[in-house]
């Protein structure tokens, strides 16, 4: 009787224990979890020019301290800056937030004593809880894609709005089509990147002169990238590309003239023999703005 | 003298069960209770967080809208219509990147379930959420 006793005793403390201490640390992990996003997200808004890494920390403290952490909390592994890429927090050096820097990392670590594991000598728990919040660049849905169109061309097939187009490698001077908008058109990816999520930049405005890029390569693949985007939006609606003076024969530059906004309808070919038709939407368009989105957390 | 001595052990019994079963339906009333109390709470944490981040993104645009989301984002062991909520600055969108704080109060019917058939005495738990 005195075994059993014994037995069950022991096997209901420890459920006892189990119950009540783990429960209270799922309601702490939770409870730290929204300290480490509110500092996160807070770091994250002192980003800016001018900022530095006593700044961030100073904000991240303060809302750590408002949702119940202490300083040790946080400090015991300190809030970083770096820059959020590609799914992956790059953390800068030390105690550094250069210009750079789009993300806030904060750590806390938090001890918590036991109830009943106290039984078990389990005298105190470890939690732990990681925020990464970072500033995606500005995004907007009509902003500039690096391809020019001839003005001549244009308005030697007199296409007025609502009117269909067509252009294709071997018209022309030499290769034509890719416009170096940010410095970086020979590289394929980077033209690639930029025609399927737009370049938006206020400093491109008509009467720049841009280099043009050189070769056929990747246009036929991006114009059929953009048509196979079939979630709403869709990618092959309504992109902004410039107008510009016509293209010389290899690297080159060109003024542009004004902006189109076009629906791409189809594309046909490879290489230099790419062909691609279009809809005007608009023979005079302004591009939209950049829209700035909001902070985003990751975990 | 058999038939007493059972009769006393009969006697004892019911004394202690008398004894030992208000403290037992006692103690499973209070770990109801708190159990009870401990769940809005974690529910209330929660809400005031989800609340904040909206205001501080800017994805709830008034009081209202923060203090609605507030109210959606609490299970249903928690009367929505009788949660409180406030919002520091009161007036929302707050300036850009100024730090929001949202306070959430909720009435606990103590011994009771929040049916309304047992109205008695509350116990007013709140949470608060503040980020920036």
């Amino acid at each position: 009787m005195f075994f059993m006793f014994t037995v069950v005793t022991t096997v209901l403390l420890t459920s006892i224990a189990f119950a009540v201490d783990m429960g209270r640390a799922y309601d702490e992990q939770r409870q730290l979890q929204i300290v480490a996003d509110s500092a996160a997200l807070a770091g994250v808004s002192a980003l800016g020019s001018g900022t530095n890494y006593s700044i961030i920390l100073s904000v991240v403290e303060a809302i750590a301290q408002a949702n119940g952490a202490t300083i040790d909390e946080i400090m015991e592994n300190e809030p970083r800056c770096g820059t959020w890429e590609r799914g992956e927090f790059i953390e800068s050096n030390g105690r550094s937030c250069p210009s750079s820097a789009n993300a806030v990392q904060v750590n806390i670590k938090r001890t918590i004593p036991t109830r009943f594991a106290h039984l078990m000598n389990q005298h105190s728990m470890t939690l732990r809880a990681s925020a990464v919040a970072y500033l995606p660049p500005p995004e907007g849905g009509n902003c500039i894609r690096p391809f020019g169109i001839e003005d001549s061309h244009l308005k030697k097939l007199s296409v007025s709005e609502g009117g269909t187009f067509s252009v294709s490698g071997s018209q022309g001077m030499g290769n034509w089509g890719k416009i170096d908008l940010n410095g970086n058109a020979s590289s394929g990816e980077e033209y690639t990147l930029l025609m399927l999520s737009n370049l938006c930049d206020e400093a491109i405005a008509p009467g720049n002169f841009v280099s043009t890029g050189t070769g056929n390569a990747q246009i036929d693949q991006v114009f059929q990238s953009l048509l196979d985007d079939l979630t709403p939006p869709f990618a092959a609606r309504n992109m902004v590309f410039a107008v510009t003076t016509d293209f010389g024969n290899g690297n080159s530059e060109v003024q542009i003239q004004r902006f189109i906004k076009v629906n791409l309808l189809s594309q046909e070919g490879s290489g230099a023999g790419w062909r691609a038709s279009f809809q005007l939407v608009e023979w005079d368009a302004e591009p939209d703005a950049p829209v700035t989105p909001s902070r985003r957390l990751v975990k | 003298m058999k038939t007493t001595l059972l009769s006393k052990q009969s006697g004892g019994a019911f004394v202690e069960a008398a004894v030992v079963t208000p403290m037992l339906l006692m103690l499973i009333v209070s770990m109801m209770q708190f159990g009870y109390i401990y769940g809005v709470l974690t529910n209330l944490r929660g809400a005031s967080a989800v609340a904040a981040r909206m205001a501080i993104l800017g994805s709830a645009s008034s009081q209202v809208d923060v203090c609605e989301a507030a109210k959606n984002a609490v299970t249903s062991i928690v009367d929505a219509s009788q949660l409180e909520c406030q919002t520091s600055p009161s007036v929302l969108p707050a300036p850009v990147n100024s730090p929001v704080t949202i306070t959430l109060s909720y009435a606990v019917p103590l011994l009771a379930s929040n049916s309304g058939v047992l109205k008695g005495p509350t116990f007013t738990v709140s949470a608060r959420t503040t980020m920036q």
